[in-house]
């Protein structure tokens, strides 16, 4: 039931500087983690793609704003789809 | 219903040790639960009870109740420490139109109380700072 999702995953996950990739849902709980990504970070990515909607447009529900997050090592992708938060770990 | 079994920084004062629910000067932790409060999407109230019995409410004012989780919690929480898999720390549970996380220092109960769309996974990420937290006012009352 959930080979297409695990194949999508595992191809996101396999892409030359991804060092990681985190699936969470609305409730922030893991669906799926891989490599760097850890699944005590699901609430906290749920947050932040739940804010940024806010933030992007209050009046509208449909927004799905991409969040990227910039440390010195590390760049963070996150966005929201269908109630699920895929966030995306890359190497600088 | 799903449970989780599996230590920090917090430090927490506790100002007094019998505390029915009333309306009081802000205490460290009352303060710590309101900020909590404002920064958890989809959360509504925190109740810290002690077996059952509410003792700190934030928000004070709030009729938001756990719908009776705390005190049966407790003796849910005797049962799954049974399961072999360790002490158990947590419950989530879903009841109606609310969602209720609850963190277990048997006899003192922290329970988040919140709509359909509580972000379970961000309060649940501050499990062990949660029960570091409770388990200076656990001792307090237990002495008592």
């Amino acid at each position: 039931m959930d080979e297409q999702f695990d194949r999508a995953f595992s191809q996101i996950a396999a892409q030359p500087g991804v060092k990681g990739v985190l699936c969470a849902d609305s409730l922030g709980l893991c669906i799926k983690e891989s490599g760097f990504a850890a699944s005590r970070s699901s609430g906290f990515v749920t947050a932040i793609s739940t804010l940024a909607q806010k933030l992007a447009d209050s009046d509208s529900i449909y927004v799905n704003p991409i969040v990227t997050i910039e440390t010195d090592k590390t760049t963070v992708l996150i966005q929201q789809h269908d109630g699920i938060v895929t966030a995306i770990y890359k190497s600088e | 219903v799903s449970t989780q079994s599996t230590g920090s920084i917090l430090v927490i004062f506790f100002c007094s040790s019998s505390l029915p629910l009333l309306k009081m000067s802000p205490t460290p932790i009352s303060v710590f639960l309101e900020n909590l409060l404002r920064k958890v999407e989809g959360l509504e109230a925190i109740v810290l009870s002690d077996s059952g019995h509410p003792i700190l409410s934030v928000p004070a004012e709030s009729d938001i109740s756990d719908s009776g989780t705390a005190s049966t919690y407790c003796m849910v929480s005797e049962q799954a420490n049974k399961l072999g898999l360790g002490k158990n720390k947590s419950l989530v549970v879903q009841i109606d139109q609310q969602i209720i996380v609850a963190f277990n220092e048997s006899p003192i109960i922290l329970s988040f109380i919140g709509t359909l769309n509580l972000n379970v996974g961000l309060i649940l990420s501050m499990t062990d700072t949660l029960l570091a937290a409770l388990k200076p006012i656990q001792e307090q009352f237990n002495q008592n």
